[in-house]
Parts: C-alpha cells; sequence; structure tokens
C-alpha cells in the first residue's frame, strides 16, 4: 500500500510541530503542552503557578511556532512557484528581489529614523520596520518586472537577470548605508540572517493575510504552472494566458515572500532546496508539487527553528544558517542517490 | 584629579566629562588605529584599556610612545588603585590619593547603609534586547555582577557560565526577576517598550513598575564613575534606604 505523500508530509509537519512547541531553551513537556491547551479552552482550572506557564505557552511558544510554520510554507510554497514560472532550478523566492529590497527597505528606515532630530520611541521603530521591509521588497521587485517587460511581455530570462542585477544594486545600497551607521547593525545583521522576530502574535497576525492569499492563489495556479513547463509558445498555443498567469503568480508568490521576510528576516534555502526534495521524490507535477513544498517548507523551518532555540542559550545560531547547514547536505545526497534526470 | 589640562588626546568614545569634547579625538579605536593622529598629539604617555587588542598595543609601541596599560578594576580596591596609579603617572599624586579616598569613603558609606538587608531582589541586567525573544545580560565574571551585588541585590544571571550570556525571554518570564534594569537604555529601549513586549506585561517586575532604565556607561567604563553607578543602583533597588 502506498502511502499518500500529504500524509507523509502531513505528518512531518505534525510532529515538528510537536517537536518545535516541547523543546526549545527550556523543555515543555507534552502532558503539560495537553493541559495548558485545555486550560485555555477552559476545560480545566488554573492556577496562580499555572498562569505563567500559560502565557509563556500562549504568549510566546505558540505563536512563535505558528509563525515558523506559516514562514517555512511561505517560502516553501514561492520557491516552488518561482521555479515553476521562471523554469529554473536555481529560482527561489528571493531570485527576483524580495530579499535584496526588503534589506534596503528596512535599513533606510533605519537610516531615516537615524537622522530625525528626535529620536522615535522604540515601539514606533519596531512597528515600523517590517512595513519598510515589506514595501522595499514589492517595490523591488516591480521595479525588476518593469524593467523585464518588453512589450506586453516579461521573458523569463530577462527576468531573472533584471532581478539579479536589481538585487546587486539594492545590496550594495544596504550596505553602503549600513556603514555610514554603526547605530542598529546589530539589527540588520540579525535580520539578513533570519529568523529574528518581534515575537508574540501580531507578526503571526500581519503576514498571515499575504502568505495565506499567496499561497492560495499559487494552488489554484498550479495546473497553468504546469502547462507552462512545455515552454511559453507551447503554452500559448495551448490556450494558457502566459503574460496574465505570470504576473499574477510573480504577484502571489512576491506576497508571500516580502511578508515572510518582513516578520522574521531573510530565511535562505528553504524556498530553494525544499522544491527540489519534494520533486525527486514525488515528481514534478505542480498540483502535488505546491500543496507538498508548502507542507514540507514549513516542516523544515520549524525543526531549524527548534534548533536554532535548544542551542540559544550556548551560540547565536541564527535560523537561517541551520537551514543552510541541514538542506544543502541532504539535497547533495538527494542528487547523488537520483540517478535519472528529474528536472 | 586636576590632570585635565594635561590630556591632548582622546578616541571617539570618551564622552565623559562633557568638557572632554573640545580635546582632539583620534576616532574610533575599534580596528585600526589613526597612528597619524596620535603622533601628531606627540604624546609624552597612552593610557590603553583592556579594550585594545594586544596587536593595537604592538603598534603603539613600535612608533615609539610608551604605553601604560590600565588593567580593568574587578572590584573596588582595583579602582581606587588604578587612581592612584593614574596619579603618579600624571604627577599629581596628591589629587590622585585624595580622590580614591573619597571614592572609597563613598562605597563604603553605600554598604553601611545597606547593612543588614532582609531581602535581596533578583535583578535583571539587560544589555540588548534587539531580539526581543534571545536578550542579553550580566553573567558571573562580569563587573555589572559585582556592582548588583554590593548595590543589595542578587544578579539574574548569576547562574550563568559565561560573562555575558544570553537568555530566551522565556526563562525571563519563568524566573520572573524582581527588578529589570535596562543597560540597553542608550539604544532607545524604553520602561513602556518593555511592558509591550509579548509576554512581559506578565512579570511582577512590570506590573510593580520596577523597571528602571540605567546609563550603561557608569558600568561599563573602568573609571571613577563607577561608584556613581554603585549608588544610582543602590538607589533604585532600596529606595527605601537612600532616601
Amino acid at each position: 500500500m502506498r502511502v499518500s505523500p500529504y500524509l507523509w508530509c502531513g505528518s512531518a509537519l505534525l510532529v515538528a510541530l510537536v517537536l518545535s512547541l516541547t523543546l526549545g531553551s527550556e523543555p515543555f513537556p507534552l502532558e503539560d503542552i495537553g493541559r495548558t491547551l485545555l486550560r485555555g479552552f477552559g476545560l480545566l482550572e488554573s492556577s496562580p503557578e499555572t498562569e505563567t506557564d500559560d502565557k509563556i505557552f500562549f504568549g510566546l511558544r505558540l505563536p512563535g511556532s505558528v509563525l515558523m510554520l506559516l514562514v517555512g510554507a511561505a517560502l516553501g510554497g514561492s520557491g516552488a512557484a518561482y521555479q515553476g514560472l521562471l523554469r529554473n532550478p536555481l529560482a527561489d523566492p528571493y531570485l527576483i528581489g524580495v530579499a535584496p529590497g526588503a534589506a534596503l527597505g528596512l535599513v533606510t528606515a533605519l537610516s531615516v529614523f537615524r537622522a530625525l532630530p528626535v529620536s522615535p520611541e522604540i515601539t514606533t521603530l519596531a512597528a515600523s520596520l517590517p512595513v519598510a521591509a515589506f514595501l522595499g521588497a514589492i517595490l523591488t521587485v516591480f521595479v525588476v518586472y518593469r524593467i523585464a517587460r518588453v512589450d506586453s511581455s516579461a521573458p523569463v530570462t530577462t527576468l531573472i537577470l533584471a532581478g539579479v542585477a536589481i538585487g546587486a544594486f539594492a545590496t550594495a545600497l544596504t550596505w553602503f548605508l549600513m556603514l555610514q551607521t554603526e547605530y542598529n547593525s546589530n539589527r540588520i545583521v540579525l535580520f539578513m540572517l533570519g529568523g529574528y522576530s518581534q515575537g508574540g502574535w501580531p507578526p503571526v497576525l500581519t503576514a498571515l493575510p499575504y502568505i495565506g492569499a499567496g499561497l492560495i492563489i499559487i494552488i489554484l495556479l498550479a495546473r497553468p504552472l504546469n502547462v507552462l513547463q512545455f515552454g511559453e509558445e507551447q503554452a500559448l498555443q495551448m490556450g494558457l494566458p502566459v503574460e496574465r498567469v505570470k504576473l499574477v503568480l510573480i504577484l502571489a508568490a512576491s506576497l508571500a515572500a516580502a511578508a515572510s521576510v518582513a516578520v522574521a528576516g531573510i530565511i535562505g534555502f528553504v524556498g530553494l532546496v525544499v522544491p527540489h526534495v519534494i520533486r525527486i521524490i514525488w515528481g514534478p507535477d505542480y498540483r502535488r508539487l505546491i500543496p507538498l513544498a508548502t507542507l514540507t517548507g514549513a516542516t523544515t523551518l520549524l525543526v531549524a527553528d527548534t534548533i536554532t532555540r535548544a542551542v540559544a542559550s550556548v551560540r547565536v545560531l541564527p535560523v537561517g544558517i541551520v537551514t543552510a547547514l541541514m538542506g544543502v547536505p541532504f539535497f547533495i545526497y538527494l542528487l547523488r542517490r537520483e540517478k535519472r534526470s528529474y528536472w | 584629579m586636576g590632570a585635565g589640562p594635561q590630556v591632548v588626546g582622546r578616541d571617539d568614545h570618551s564622552n565623559f566629562p562633557p568638557g572632554v569634547k573640545t580635546v582632539r579625538s583620534i576616532g574610533s579605536t575599534s580596528g585600526k588605529l589613526n597612528r597619524e593622529g596620535i603622533l601628531a598629539l606627540e604624546p609624552d604617555l597612552v593610557l590603553a584599556a583592556e579594550i585594545h587588542s594586544a596587536e593595537q598595543i604592538k603598534t603603539l609601541e613600535n612608533l615609539d610612545l610608551s604605553v601604560f596599560l590600565l588593567s580593568n578594576p574587578k572590584t573596588f580596591p582595583e579602582l581606587f588603585r588604578n587612581v592612584r596609579l593614574v596619579g603618579q603617572l600624571s604627577d599629581h599624586e596628591v589629587e590622585a590619593s585624595r580622590l580614591a579616598a573619597s571614592l572609597e569613603i563613598r562605597v563604603n558609606t553605600v554598604a553601611e547603609k545597606l547593612r543588614g538587608l532582609p531581602h535581596r531582589p533578583i535583578v535583571f541586567y539587560e544589555l540588548d534586547a534587539t531580539d526581543v525573544r534571545h536578550p542579553w545580560t550580566v553573567g558571573p565574571g562580569s563587573f555589572m555582577h559585582t556592582l548588583i551585588s554590593l548595590a543589595g541585590g542578587e544578579n539574574f544571571g548569576a547562574s550563568m557560565t559565561q560573562d555575558y550570556p544570553r537568555v530566551s525571554a522565556e526563562t525571563v518570564l519563568r524566573r520572573d526577576p524582581d527588578v529589570i534594569v535596562l543597560g540597553d537604555s542608550i539604544f532607545g529601549v524604553t520602561v513602556e517598550s518593555v511592558r509591550q513586549r509579548a509576554g512581559w506585561e506578565a512579570l511582577s517586575a512590570v506590573k510593580a513598575a520596577r523597571v528602571y532604565t540605567f546609563d550603561d556607561d557608569l558600568a561599563s567604563r573602568p573609571g571613577p564613575r563607577l561608584v556613581e553607578g554603585l549608588e544610582t543602583l543602590a538607589r533604585l533597588l532600596h529606595p527605601d534606604r537612600f532616601p
């Protein structure tokens, strides 16, 4: 009996979620989680001792894990979408400018705040930074798309080239601004290494609509993505409104990726490696690939984040580093094992 | 100690007393030293601290400069010794001696006023909370740890192994310190912003309004102001003993 891939990925996600909630710098035993949840639903009595535990769980642990789940899903799904629409195995959610744009937005906002005669309240600062990052990301993608557009079409190769070029430009500007001021460079570096968030529910609630909308659109466009793989000419002849599909896909994937970066920093490798892993194991049909990549992206990030938090008191280990250390060897292993060409 | 006029140069971070701004600065001392700048000042003596690397000291010596390395005081007696040393070096021994003596009196006064404390509050000294879920605090090897103890408190990070460890926000919430001192106020952290952090509003220190801003310079610069740091901290922790 073949086990459905959805069952595999779904169970993996569940296990990862449980691990994420129970482990961390301080273990939170499974039974305690159960009791905490029951207390949350009012089915069990709470007392002063349990109050702290409950606050920690509902206020920090749970939203933290949910955020990683959401961001991982966004990265996995948008990574797969980009690889499909650009028809390039090296594509990841940041290729056409989301990451460099977000970093630039963040640094610009910080520089502006620094230049103001009166320093703004730190809470205003903290609230506005994700917005700045998001806007930076979206604006950059917009610029890339406009540059790549010739007449009414945006050739894929041009998109990639423009993305890389604008990305490099944005990165150069970012470094320049960063070096101008030592102020808050710590914050910027943390952002670029990924996994840094404000904690609590606000980031989750902020990112959810964009990530949710983006992923739903991508899933709905799975079939057109399959058709696109034949090549744009072919797809056009088969009746697909190619440019429109591309535009919508770029929009959806960028929204999800930009929201992720805005609330959790730049986390690499998940969007690149996860879709390939799914492809190697379960084939390139996007109707399956997208949902599975979404699920597995969430699983991967949850695991990476758990590791990060477990060692946090000993080592500063940003999530982005863990994803690279985890993802790359596994991916190479799969590549070598797979004799046939899977792309 | 009256040797102010003898100071011909400083680095960018030396910012106290305010009058020192008129003294020429040779820039930052993190990374490469401004050798030309230092040479141009023609100092008879360069005072270095432990924050400078061995390479930097070597660089200064290679320039044929007399360098004296003042080691960071780990205790107040060591601080007084440093003061007297600088007095000797700058030819102000008498004034330095007087200064050291007055500092010692102030430290002893604090100890006197804190005699017979019934309860030592647990103090969480926050160094950096850029990542609010993993703030940096002070451990047993740091001077702040000593300051907290002398000021009548118990350091939250006393059980950690590193001098400047990182803790998770969850740990802070769980151990619920009595007092929170914001050493990162110079970075813009305010009492209000602490209250708005996810989960922190439940802390006893927040609810009892025992979150204080603190000028970290008073504790991180190895000079006479450390005594002021002690007095400030003691007043925050035990206002009843310091009316």
